[in-house]
């Protein structure tokens, strides 16, 4: 409680009466918090383009025991994303994360490693726009698994025994979004090998680098991963997140050179 | 609520409806409108009722209106060689108000949020290609358009979106200049309105 000085990136912000905002930012030291910054709104505002969404700041917040909304004191812009939400594609993916990271981080609660995942995807989107759906599907999945709701691939959700070394047509992926091996299979689809191998290779992968694996497999496997994920988000949620209806109309579907639109 | 009455409760039930009022401001509206006489209270119906009935969306920059078409679509001394692109008919105010535009408007009544669920489906959009043929401007081909969104994210999206679908048609298409506001200083300034500023000066 009290003054707190702390990185974060801003996810969302709303108006409030004449001319002030509310932010809603992902901090490294506090979680999930919603903030009220008074006379943001003003042309003349210290607060300058600093409460853009998606902006790495280094907010300064007083919070009091007892009350959602803190109140934040000042942001100073660490790297700014302005430019990288300039075209809708853009747009949709960043507040697709955002969305994302609203919806599974609980309020308050300090998570570093989601604000290290939130961070790295930021930049990454920003820099490889065109490799948006490999990344968006990486932050799915790790967001999934932050929040611990991504099932352990590396096991049967039936029996439990490992799946590890998977031959093609032996692992199963569920209506549900989750892997089965062969004995336990219910409805669903075998999973190729590569498909399995990109799906484990997220543990230990960066985005950018995770995008690149995710482009050299096959088209249907790309599709698999990103389904999955996508499922399993519908699922936790029990609807289809609000941004995901763009971001599903502009996801590039044939690879890093962004060619063709779905 | 059990501490006023039925009526004094229902009034600010209806006013905490309204944006940035809450279970306050509420009350003090609903007390100031008990300290009104008849008359004032009458009048302030009738000017509630009278913007419902009154003003329509004008048909072809979608601004808000009580003449079809606004004063602004309908005027002969305007230049019908311009379209100025805005969110909010009060965006329209705005410009309006440096008295150095005299060219048309479009209203979109919104921008692109995602997040908010809003593509480019709910944006005023449709009635603007059609405007940009002479047949249906007065015999007047329409030489520019200027995007005058939010210069935030989600107005820099839409201006983007906006100029992909204009740009086609052979129309110049400016997007409003973003940077330092008159009469603040640069020690104050952000990185990224500074970057802007560098990115539209000018030579003088």
């Amino acid at each position: 409680m009290g003054l707190v000085e702390t990185e974060a990136v801003v996810l969302h912000t709303h108006k409030l009466a004449e001319a002030d905002k509310i932010a809603v930012c992902m901090t490294e030291s506090a979680g999930l918090i919603r903030g009220v910054a008074h006379g943001a709104r003003r042309l003349k505002s210290r607060f300058g383009a600093a409460l853009e969404p998606f902006t790495l700041v280094n907010l300064t917040f007083f919070e009091k025991e007892a009350r959602e909304l803190v109140t934040i004191k000042s942001a100073e812009i660490i790297k700014s994303y302005f430019d990288a939400a300039r075209d809708v594609e853009g747009l949709a993916a960043l507040e697709y994360l955002a969305e994302l990271v609203r919806e599974f981080a609980p309020p308050h609660q300090p998570d570093p490693k989601l604000f290290r995942m939130l961070r790295a995807c930021v930049d990454a989107l920003a820099k490889e726009p065109e490799n948006s759906r490999a990344l968006l599907s990486y932050c799915e999945l790790w967001v999934l698994k932050l929040a611990g709701f991504l099932p352990d691939y590396r096991v049967c959700a039936g029996c439990g025994k490992p799946l590890g070394g998977a031959q093609g047509g032996d692992v199963h992926v569920g209506p549900e979004g989750v892997l089965r091996c062969r004995i336990c299979r219910q409805a669903g689809q075998a999973i190729s090998a590569e498909a399995y191998r990109l799906l484990s290779a997220i543990r230990v992968s960066g985005p950018c680098v995770w995008s690149r694996s995710y482009f050299a497999v096959s088209a249907r496997d790309q599709q698999t991963v990103s389904e999955m994920a996508q499922r399993l988000v519908r699922r936790v949620l029990e609807r289809e997140p609000k941004s995901g209806k763009l971001v599903q109309a502009e996801r590039p579907t044939d690879g890093p050179a962004g060619l063709g639109r779905a | 609520m059990l501490e006023y009455s039925e009526p004094v409760t229902k009034l600010i039930d209806e006013f905490k409806r309204l944006p940035g009022i809450g279970q306050k401001t509420a009350q003090r509206l609903a007390f100031h409108v008990l300290r009104m006489t008849q008359e004032e209270v009458g009048r302030f119906v009738e000017a509630m009722e009278d913007v419902k009935r009154k003003i329509v969306m004008c048909t072809v920059c979608n601004n808000l209106t009580d003449v079809e078409p606004c004063r602004f679509c309908s005027s002969t001394s305007r230049d019908r060689s311009i379209i100025c692109v805005v969110e909010e008919p009060y965006n329209l105010v705005a410009v309006e108000k440096t008295r150095s535009y005299n060219g048309l408007y479009h209203v979109l009544h919104g921008a692109l949020s995602p997040i908010r669920g809003l593509g480019p489906e709910d944006l005023r959009l449709a009635n603007l290609l059609p405007r940009l043929r002479p047949e249906n401007n007065d015999g007047v081909e329409v030489r520019e358009v200027i995007l005058a969104t939010n210069p935030n994210t989600e107005g820099e999206a839409t201006a983007s979106y906006v100029s992909r679908l204009l740009k086609p048609l052979g129309v110049r298409v400016t997007r409003i200049a973003m940077g330092m506001p008159v009469g603040s200083d640069l020690e104050y300034v952000d990185e990224v309105t500074m970057d802007k500023a560098l990115a539209n000066r000018h030579e003088i």
